[in-house]
């Protein structure tokens, strides 16, 4: 029977909010609104969404800017015109949607999900489908933490003619999510978002002010930034009522110092029915943060438990929420333990690196690992493993966190076939086969070297430092604790390789490190010898190139200045560093030097910059000062010799010549380093360097794409 | 479910005698469709509402024959409009073609672009400039789709099915495969093509009516659907059947009609 009386109430009712007819109605929004044509409907942005269930229905030229659905269904649902600019869709159920001519500008999410700093590129598709705008594709790879697909998604799609906003919006997003706060302020002012009609693509702008904020030391620039951020995020709030600039606007009220304002917001938003009822993990985080900053930590605790913040699997939002609520909370002067204890529920899984020795099958010690193994993983909640798939202890190991849907990376020294000959055939039958599951379920595998095995302990030593490297550049991403499992019968390490190594470079660079006795298990194990073997010395390199820009169009007359002023400089600094400096060369305005350790290389490539930023290019006929420099930097090993040519120490090889592919493609007053680098880096040196992402970018010379980061100091 | 809205729709199938030979036999399907009206006090005053369908499924099912590949196969009606008007009004420059069935006056005049369905179908349909500022839109009546035929409310001021649609023409034609042809027609609609119109006098704001419509479909379609935990969107409602036989008539001499 129809509701006739439900008819009426909805007929009559004075809203003509899409909700509150729906409320009026007394429809289910779970099964009412499957499969029926809801043309042209308007959903205001703020209008909650959650658990409808919209399959199969048209929803032609429906209005549903700035709506969050993500928790929304959408599947087979026609779409066709309609307007989704600043919605929220990266969790929706969209299979089999159709959104030809929708127009979508994908706002974004949450602050700052945070990279998968190892992500492959999305594979390219030849025939996307309708609901793949560039702009959607962009936001996809954003939502799955793919830097690269959603930065080379945008500039390839302006390159070819995209003129919308939306794809400009992405691309500034995916800067600012890779830390380069200037770059993307660079490019809002530059396409002009600033001035955008649209709200999403103007709160963009909110959120970089809001980086630069944070990146600025404390004073007036700190406190400029800040309100700038605030009055951004509270224009973006009053005209979309949205809670997402809200939230920000109140906790930027806060930091900027206007309390009252803070409070009001946060009240307002406390109102909000969508946040009051923290359907989503989202909505939560916000009222949570509403709560913190009217101090009603009671409520906050109560919120941050419930089951849709401690079920969301969204690492990147959770471990944004914490920095967020952690930044309110030290503000309001909670002491660390009262905020460790707060925000214990928003706690990103640990990111392990794990290693242990090579024995052969042993059913009774291998289940004596295995369950040491378990217990330990009972105790420390861990989310993601680096480290390498050698018979034995690797195996178990790595079995063992698959086996809890932990995500496996695996970093591997040189080539397979050498691999498994030298560290998994050696431990008998079987072991092949179990490497090869583990390597089917892995998420990525990484070589450290393209080389072959030439039987120098040195190649397994890099391979384990880049593992842990990679750990650590995780674990600051998702601000997780890294540590380490190591099955290890406590023995010294004897040299460059082996689980003591790995412990003892762990335990150097100040981590936390559990330890496992595998107890008496079959170790000794025959290796077969290097199928190749070489006399040339390899040494491990940081490997720096560095170019001018505009060299080649010098008059000739300035080049003497050139060579004193520039080349003077460099060499100056060079100088500065004595020994940690082990192989230079220059050519026109060229240098090629080579460092000891990636530290070292890090701080020669900024203080270049640094000191050739205060270079006075007018003598050289040249506009403006600084930022002419670009740099590349790479790690990794390398033939050491001496050079016929010149009679000194030199470098040369694979990893050289990736080094030299690098600064061509770097931005003239920035330094560019690999992802061995940026590993080596985040291991040895955390404090003082932060390497951030820019995206997987083609060196020159078709020599590849690479995924670089930027390199910076801290702070 | 058939029996609850009925109403809303007849269907007579016949194959007239004088249009009958040996091999086979011309069927005419009489298809007409009503707007479901209700009036009700609710909180002592009248509220009233309406409801139909913009669109709908007529299918054959045979048993002892088969259909010729002759007969009616689509009505179309084109037009061409202002781009800059498109949304406001057809005009006179609207044409009618297709198959055999044609026209029928009452389309024109009556062609309007408001209703939801006519909207909904021309975002989809092939629109062709043809001039500067004119644009040709196609706009179906009746297509047929192998055994089946899709017919629409083009003519109606919402674009709902109201009158007849079908029946001025034959259908098909048939060629019998045994002694008698059984057959049998469904209608059904997908709720998709629900319309609804409800007592909304003092509501002017737009887009409170549009939402207002979509939410009062949804408890229209709420008492409509035949099994409440299906998904919809996939299945289709019937509305009514009818069958026949067609007996197959004696050898008719050489000069009398009859399909061939």
């Amino acid at each position: 029977m129809i509701d006739i009386e439900a008819l009426a109430r909805v007929a009559r009712l004075k809203s003509g909010r899409f909700t509150d007819l729906v409320a009026a109605s007394g429809l289910d929004p779970a099964k009412d609104f499957r499969g029926l044509n809801l043309t042209a409907i308007v959903v205001e942005a703020g209008e909650d969404l959650a658990g409808y269930d919209f399959s199969g229905s048209l929803l032609r030229g429906a209005v549903l800017r700035g709506v969050d659905l993500r928790q929304t269904i959408l599947a087979g649902a026609d779409l066709t015109g309609a307007d989704l600019r600043g919605a929220k869709v990266d969790e929706a159920d969209i299979a089999g949607a159709i959104t030809a001519g929708a127009s979508s500008a994908w706002q974004d999410g949450y602050e700052g999900r945070l990279p998968e700093l190892d992500a492959e590129p999305a594979p390219e598709e030849t025939t996307p489908p309708p609901f793949e705008s560039a702009a959607n594709m962009a936001k996809k790879a954003l939502a799955r933490g793919d830097l690269i697909g959603a930065y080379d998604a945008t500039v390839t799609a302006i390159a070819e003619g995209d003129t919308s906003g939306a794809i400009r919006h992405q691309q500034i997003l995916a800067l600012a999510r890779m830390g380069d706060t200037e770059r993307a302020m660079e490019r809002f002012v530059a396409y002009g978002l600033d001035r955008s009609a649209n709200v999403d693509e103007r709160a963009i702008g909110a959120r970089i002010w809001k980086d630069r904020a944070f990146n600025t030391p404390a004073g007036p620039a700190r406190q400029e930034a800040m309100e700038r951020a605030f009055e951004a995020y509270d224009d973006v709030y009053k005209e979309s009522g949205d809670s997402f600039p809200g939230i920000n606007a109140a906790t930027l009220a806060l930091l900027a110092g206007r309390e009252a304002e803070a409070r009001a917001i946060a009240s307002a938003l406390l109102e909000d029915p969508a946040v009051a009822a923290a359907g989503g993990y989202f909505k939560a985080a916000t009222r949570a943060e509403a709560l913190l900053l009217l101090g009603r930590t009671a409520e906050v605790t109560e919120t941050l438990g419930s089951e849709v913040v401690k079920g969301s699997a969204d690492l990147g939002g959770r471990s944004s929420t914490l920095r967020q609520l952690g930044m309110i909370a030290a503000h309001l002067g909670l002491t660390d333990h009262e905020r460790a204890t707060l925000l214990a529920p928003l706690a990103s899984p640990r990111v392990v690196h794990y290693c242990g020795h090579m024995f052969g099958a042993d059913t009774g010690a291998e289940a004596r690992v295995r369950a040491q193994v378990d217990a330990v993983l009972d105790e420390e909640n861990i989310g993601f493993a680096f480290g390498a798939l050698a018979c034995g202890a690797d195996i178990v190991a790595a079995e063992a966190m698959l086996d809890r849907g932990v995500e496996l990376h695996l970093i591997l020294p040189f080539e397979e076939e050498d691999f498994l000959a030298q560290s998994v055939l050696p431990g008998g039958p079987g072991w092949e086969a179990r490497y090869r599951s583990c390597r089917a379920k892995a998420k990525r595998t990484i070589f450290s070297s393209p080389m072959a095995y030439f039987g120098n302990p040195d190649q397994y030593g890099y391979s384990s430092r880049m593992a842990m490297g990679l750990t650590c550049l995780r674990a600051e991403h998702l601000a997780a604790e890294p540590i380490q499992i190591a099955i290890w019968d406590g023995v010294a390490p004897a040299g460059p390789a082996g689980t003591g190594a790995d412990v003892l470079s762990w335990q150097q660079a100040g981590g936390r490190t559990r330890s496992i006795d595998p107890g008496p298990v079959r170790r000794g194990l025959v290796r077969p010898p290097p199928r190749i073997t070489s006399t040339a010395e390899r040494a491990l390199a940081a490997i720096l190139f560095t170019d001018f820009e505009g060299f080649s169009k010098l008059n000739e007359v300035v080049l003497p200045l050139f060579w004193d002023g520039v080349m003077k400089i460099i060499a100056d600094v060079l100088d500065a560093h004595g020994d940690a400096v082990v192989s230079r060369n220059s050519w026109g305005d060229a240098l090629y030097g080579v460092m000891s350790s990636a530290p070292a290389a890090a701080e020669i490539a900024l203080q270049l910059q640094d000191a050739l930023d205060r270079f006075d290019y007018g003598t050289l006929g040249l506009e403006g000062t600084g930022g002419r420099m670009r740099i590349g930097a790479h790690y990794g090993p390398a033939y050491r010799a001496i050079d016929h040519i010149t009679g000194r120490i030199n470098f040369y090889g694979n990893e050289v010549s990736m080094a030299a592919r690098i600064e061509p493609v770097t931005p003239t007053g920035a330094v560019f380093v690999t992802e061995p680098f940026a590993a080596i880096l985040a291991l040895e040196a955390p404090d003082r360097f932060v390497c951030r992402y820019v995206g997987r970018i083609q060196l020159a010379k078709e020599y590849g794409s690479y995924p670089m980061y930027r390199l910076t100091r801290t702070g | 479910m058939a029996r609850r809205v009925a109403d809303l729709c007849s269907l007579e199938l016949h194959a007239p005698s004088q249009l009958r030979s040996g091999d086979g036999f011309s069927l005419f399907a009489v298809l007409a469709f009503d707007l479901k009206r209700m009036e009700n006090v609710v909180a002592d005053e009248v509220f009233s509402f309406r409801y139909g369908f913009e669109a709908a499924k007529l299918k054959l099912h045979l048993k002892g024959g088969q259909m010729a590949p002759t007969g009616r196969y689509a009505k179309i009606v084109k037009s061409r409009v202002k781009r800059s008007e498109k949304e406001q009004k057809a005009n006179s420059e609207t044409q009618l073609s297709g198959g055999a069935g044609l026209a029928t006056p009452k389309f024109l005049g009556l062609f309007r672009l408001e209703g939801r369905a006519r909207r909904s179908r021309q975002a989809v349909s092939n629109a062709t400039v043809v001039e500067t500022d004119l644009v040709e839109y196609e706009t179906p009546v009746v297509q047929r789709h192998g055994d089946y035929w899709r017919v629409y409310g083009t003519g109606h001021p919402e674009g709902v099915l109201s009158g007849q649609i079908l029946g001025d023409e034959k259908l098909c034609d048939i060629l019998h495969s045994a002694d008698g042809c059984r057959i049998r027609a469904s209608v059904s609609v997908d709720l998709t093509d629900l319309w609804v119109e409800t007592d909304t006098a003092s509501q002017s704001d737009v887009i409170a009516a549009a939402n207002r419509d979509a939410v009062c479909t949804a408890l229209v379609a709420r008492a409509l659907r035949p099994k409440p935990k299906e998904r919809y969107w996939e299945g289709s409602l019937l509305l009514i059947k009818d069958e026949i036989l067609v007996e197959k008539a004696p050898a008719q001499p050489a000069d009398r009609r009859g399909v061939r």
